[in-house]
């Protein structure tokens, strides 16, 4: 293991139940993440980025095989332990968001800094992603791409290492989708936190620092890209 | 205020209607136990303390006559410290409004403050000299006597032109009843008043006499030898009744209604408080279900299974504090209100202690704790096994099968595609047919209980007085007569029919137990009894033998064919082996039957009779008043009407606890439906999208509701009778047997009551429904 490797996936295997039927989500996946890197997990749906990204964030344990974070292994964590990694390492971005319906949106931010040691500043963080004038709405009044900031938002706030993001622009239009990646990159840039990215869309591909690209459960490539493009000039 | 705490803060807000009546069914449950509890200890408290401040005695004796000087002698008996002879005896009176009634007369002795079971002045003050006199005050307060008014009395056949002096107040009538068979008070017709003992002893003919005792002794355990003792000792006087102050009949009655109060403070709030907590288990349960991917979210987050648990379960800690804080509040006003309708109404106490006992207020809150925590601890039990990653997977779909009915095929071709929907999702969400089912079976068994309370008391009359007793009149004669006397009556009345009796107590012996009974001997073709077993097949009086009331031959574990020991009281005649020969149905009060021939030639003089039963439509208690050796005229009709008024009072509660059946029921179904209707948001919303119109899909939700309260009335009906067999063993007493047949109209109404909260219930969650948001429902993920 190098010392500047962040995240370490060794062989890793997963393989659950889903109704009657046997998933083999994961088929012995290796690869690394250096810290403050911007990375793409690129993959068609069902090629078990997902469960990889859900088993980094300490949401899943693995069939076999092992993962490091700065150099510990979390995979052997406890229940404890592991809830005391997502609560203080972890920031999560969904796809759908997944903000509580009944909260405002700054109420959906203090939900998950009110469990941390060292959140940062609520009203400075909404104020970054451009949602101050909005934070006491409910996320009924919000639109797609404003309950997307708004759950970068509580992820970001939280004050975490790493920050994963399940195609956090998949139900977005491509404007609004642009938009949060530019604010996902100033995130990995501005506040200096390994942003990490699952995604099937290839053209995302080209603004990350490395590309790890999967398929069937496997890693087919580890690219690191020395030139990755502003979000500006990403198409799709 | 904590985010989280904010957000079930609201949820509680968007479930107010749940919220608020699982709430009530704890409100009910905690007010019903601290309700209950305080009254009846403060009650018990209450009538300890009146005994205590009126030196109540230990022992009753009544007895034929006993000199006074000869009282010194029984003194000799290790434990008695005092004894107080009196003159005791009841007879007729026409009161100011020409009501006629009885009264009892009691002598005291001028030294009250010394005196066992001395009185307490309401108002006016105690008798001094020939012509005054005290009346007890439920008497007073119902005739509308005051101080001062005139009372003519006739005894012995001479009137005595007498004062009230004062209206009083005595430990030994708290509960006034003429007799065992009376069961209810009636004030207008039967009372108490105390003549000054010399006076007393004159007027009744007992010049230096008594033919009552009351006993004081140093120590309680001693009771039962002293009483053997004081049988020996006094059998030569005459002694009839030697008994314990716990078998004294206001005393008994009022420890029964006390003990019955106890029980329900036992047994009706946790009713209320399992219920409250089935549906807090239920609903809490279907919240995590239908959260399952905001838990996943807060886990990712990083909050462990404790404060997730710790939320949900808040959402019933909210309920407990609210039911229970209310609870306790409501309690304790109605704890108060009890106890003083005890005192004001049922009994005649002149002080009430209402002091609040921090225990049952702690066990309340115990209670509340316990159930509602507890509720919410299990029912957010399946949040420890939700895994975060896998909760943003969608649910794999449920096994498709098809059901039972689709193979009946004449009926599956014959129902419309609605009907179809609706049994699939019966047959198919078995756990939610089921708790609906069940608790329709509950409100059910719970709406039946009060009818049957009703009708139980209402058939207990009913059946003593016009189908096992038939007789118009019950008078008893002041002291045994010769059989003639009966001729004389038939002389000065006209009467359809008339029969002599003989009735005495004694008592009866059987292994270990004991008890003192009225012995009642009638004609052996008598008219005015119907004799029958439990099972109603008619019983006939033996020739040698006798027929026993069936509640009490429980008591006392008789079976028939077993022979019992009788002791009589009578002097010279000697205690005698009997055979049961029957069991008797007898709702009220408890007895022994023989034919009188059998009676008077083992236990009594022969020809004696004390007292008959006739028919009559005369006056008869105008007409047997001026007999001089007729004590007390029972009539049948008075009974009723004593009766009738305390239904009325009764209604009262029975409404009240069919208004708590509703609540229950309205909260189980109502709760039920809500939760069904957002666990179902999705499916309605497809069928939404699918053209179905809201109406239509709440004609879908109405019909399996038709269905389940079917079923729940199906499974309620052997429910309501299990509950009430074991309710009329618990509530059956010495006094009277609850055990009656329950007629199908009652199950038949408890139905339509059932049905109509349904209905209630169902009317609240139309309104759910039609606000029910189904494109945001399809859109939204997360709660």
């Amino acid at each position: 293991m190098k010392k500047q490797d962040f995240v370490v996936v060794e062989q890793l295997k997963k393989t659950y139940r889903m109704g009657e039927v046997n998933v083999h989500a994961l088929n012995d996946v290796t690869f690394n993440i250096q810290e403050g890197e911007f990375v793409v997990i690129l993959g068609p749906s069902g090629s078990g980025k997902s469960t990889l990204l859900n088993i980094v964030g300490g949401m899943d344990s693995p069939s076999e095989g092992r993962v490091y974070i700065k150099g510990k292994e979390i995979t052997n964590y406890n229940d404890k332990e592991m809830t005391l990694y997502r609560r203080n390492m972890v920031g999560f971005v969904f796809q759908f968001y997944n903000l509580m319906s009944n909260l405002t949106a700054k109420e959906n931010v203090e939900l998950a800094t009110e469990i941390c040691t060292d959140a940062l500043n609520i009203d400075e963080v909404l104020d970054a992603v451009g949602l101050k004038e909005r934070s006491d709405h409910f996320p009924s009044q919000l639109s797609g791409g404003e309950q997307q900031r708004v759950a970068i938002a509580r992820a970001v706030a939280k004050n975490p290492e790493i920050l994963l993001c399940d195609e956090p622009t998949g139900a977005l239009d491509f404007s609004t989708g642009v938009t949060i990646l530019d604010l996902l990159s100033r995130v990995n840039k501005e506040f200096n936190k390994t942003v990490v990215v699952i995604t099937h869309n290839a053209s995302i591909a080209k603004m990350a620092d490395r590309v790890v690209k999967m398929r069937s459960g496997k890693v087919l490539e580890n690219i690191k890209n020395d030139t990755p493009l502003s979000t500006e000039r990403i198409e799709w | 205020m904590k985010k989280l705490n904010l957000r079930l803060y609201r949820t509680i807000k968007h479930t107010l209607g749940q919220y608020i009546a699982v709430s009530l069914v704890i409100i009910i449950g905690i007010m019903s136990y601290v309700g209950f509890s305080l009254a009846m200890i403060n009650l018990e408290t209450t009538v300890n303390g009146y005994y205590d401040m009126t030196n109540s005695a230990d022992i009753y004796v009544e007895l034929n006559r006993i000199p006074e000087n000869a009282l010194k002698f029984l003194y000799d008996i290790e434990g008695i410290v005092d004894i107080q002879g009196r003159v005791k005896d009841d007879f007729s009176y026409t009161d100011k409004r020409g009501v006629r009634g009885t009264l009892r007369v009691v002598s005291v002795p001028e030294d009250q403050e010394h005196a066992i079971n001395n009185l307490y002045i309401r108002k006016g003050s105690f008798v001094r000299g020939n012509r005054g006199v005290m009346v007890v005050q439920p008497y007073a307060k119902a005739v509308g006597i005051e101080i001062g008014d005139p009372i003519d009395i006739q005894i012995n056949g001479k009137t005595y032109k007498l004062t009230v002096e004062g209206i009083v107040s005595s430990s030994e009538f708290v509960y006034v009843i003429e007799n065992e068979q009376t069961l209810l008070p009636d004030n207008e017709k039967f009372g108490i008043v105390f003549l000054e003992e010399s006076f007393a002893q004159k007027a009744f003919g007992y010049e230096n006499s008594y033919n009552d005792l009351l006993i004081k002794v140093d120590d309680e355990d001693k009771i039962e030898s002293i009483i053997d003792a004081l049988e020996k000792k006094l059998k030569r006087y005459g002694a009839s009744r030697v008994i314990s102050y716990k078998d004294q009949l206001s005393n008994r009655m009022v420890q029964e209604e006390i003990n019955q109060g106890k029980n329900s403070a036992k047994t009706v709030p946790f009713i209320f408080l399992i219920v409250a907590s089935a549906i807090i288990v239920t609903m809490i349960t279907k919240i995590v279900r239908n959260d399952r991917m905001a838990i996943g979210i807060l886990k990712a987050m990083g909050y462990n299974n404790a404060q997730l648990m710790g939320h949900y379960s808040m959402y019933a800690m909210g309920i407990g504090l609210l039911g229970g804080g209310l609870g306790i509040y409501f309690g304790l006003k109605v704890a108060d209100f009890f106890a003083m309708l005890y005192v004001e109404f049922s009994f005649d106490i002149p002080m009430l202690v209402g002091k609040v006992y921090i225990e049952y207020v702690i066990a309340a809150i115990l209670l509340t704790v316990l159930f509602c925590v507890g509720a919410g601890l299990f029912g957010s039990r399946r949040i420890m096994s939700i895994h975060p990653a896998e909760s943003m997977r969608p649910d794999a779909p449920k096994v498709g099968k098809g059901i039972f009915l689709e193979k009946v095929r004449f009926i599956w071709e014959n129902i419309s595609f609605s009907w179809k929907i609706v049994m699939k999702n019966i047959f198919r969400s078995k756990k939610r047919f089921l708790f609906l089912v069940m608790g329709i079976a509950l409100t059910y068994a719970i709406t039946v209980f009060p009818m049957y309370q009703s009708l139980a008391i209402d058939q207990v009359f009913l059946q003593h007085y016009s189908t096992f007793q038939k007789m118009d009149y019950n008078v008893n004669f002041i002291r045994p007569m010769n059989e003639s006397s009966l001729y004389d009556i038939k002389g000065i009345l006209d009467t359809s029919e008339i029969e002599g009796k003989v009735e005495f107590p004694f008592k009866i012996e059987h292994r270990w137990k004991t008890k003192i009974i009225n012995i009642i001997g009638v004609q052996p073709d008598t008219v005015f009894y119907n004799f029958t077993d439990e099972d109603n097949r008619p019983l006939s009086l033996p020739k040698e033998g006798m027929l026993l009331s069936a509640g009490l031959a429980r008591i006392l574990e008789i079976e028939v064919g077993d022979k019992i020991l009788v002791n009589t009281f009578v002097p010279e005649r000697e205690d005698k082996w009997v055979e049961v020969t029957g069991l008797v149905k007898q709702n009220l009060g408890s007895n022994a039957y023989m034919t009188m021939d059998y009676m008077q030639k083992n236990f009594m003089d022969s020809q004696l009779i004390t007292g008959v039963y006739l028919d009559s439509t005369d006056d008869v208690k105008g007409i047997l008043d001026d007999m001089k050796h007729v004590g007390s005229i029972q009539s049948v009709v008075d009974m009723q009407e004593g009766f009738k008024q305390f239904m009325d009072i009764l209604y009262i509660s029975i409404a009240l606890m069919i208004g708590f059946a509703g609540i229950l029921g309205f909260a189980i179904i109502y709760n039920s439906t809500i939760i069904s209707i957002n666990e179902r948001r999705l499916e309605f919303s497809s069928l939404r999208v699918m053209g179905f119109s809201k109406n239509e899909i709440f004609k879908t939700v109405v019909y399996e509701n038709i269905i389940m309260t079917l079923f729940g009335i199906m499974v309620g009906i052997p429910l309501a009778s299990w509950m009430l067999g074991s309710i009329g063993d618990a509530l059956s007493t010495e006094f009277y047997s609850l055990k009656i047949e329950i007629p199908n109209t009652i199950y038949f109404y408890s139905g339509i009551v059932t049905i109509i909260f349904v209905i209630i219930a169902q009317l609240a969650t139309y309104e759910r429904l039609h606000k029910l948001n189904f494109i945001d429902a399809l859109k939204n993920r997360i709660t």
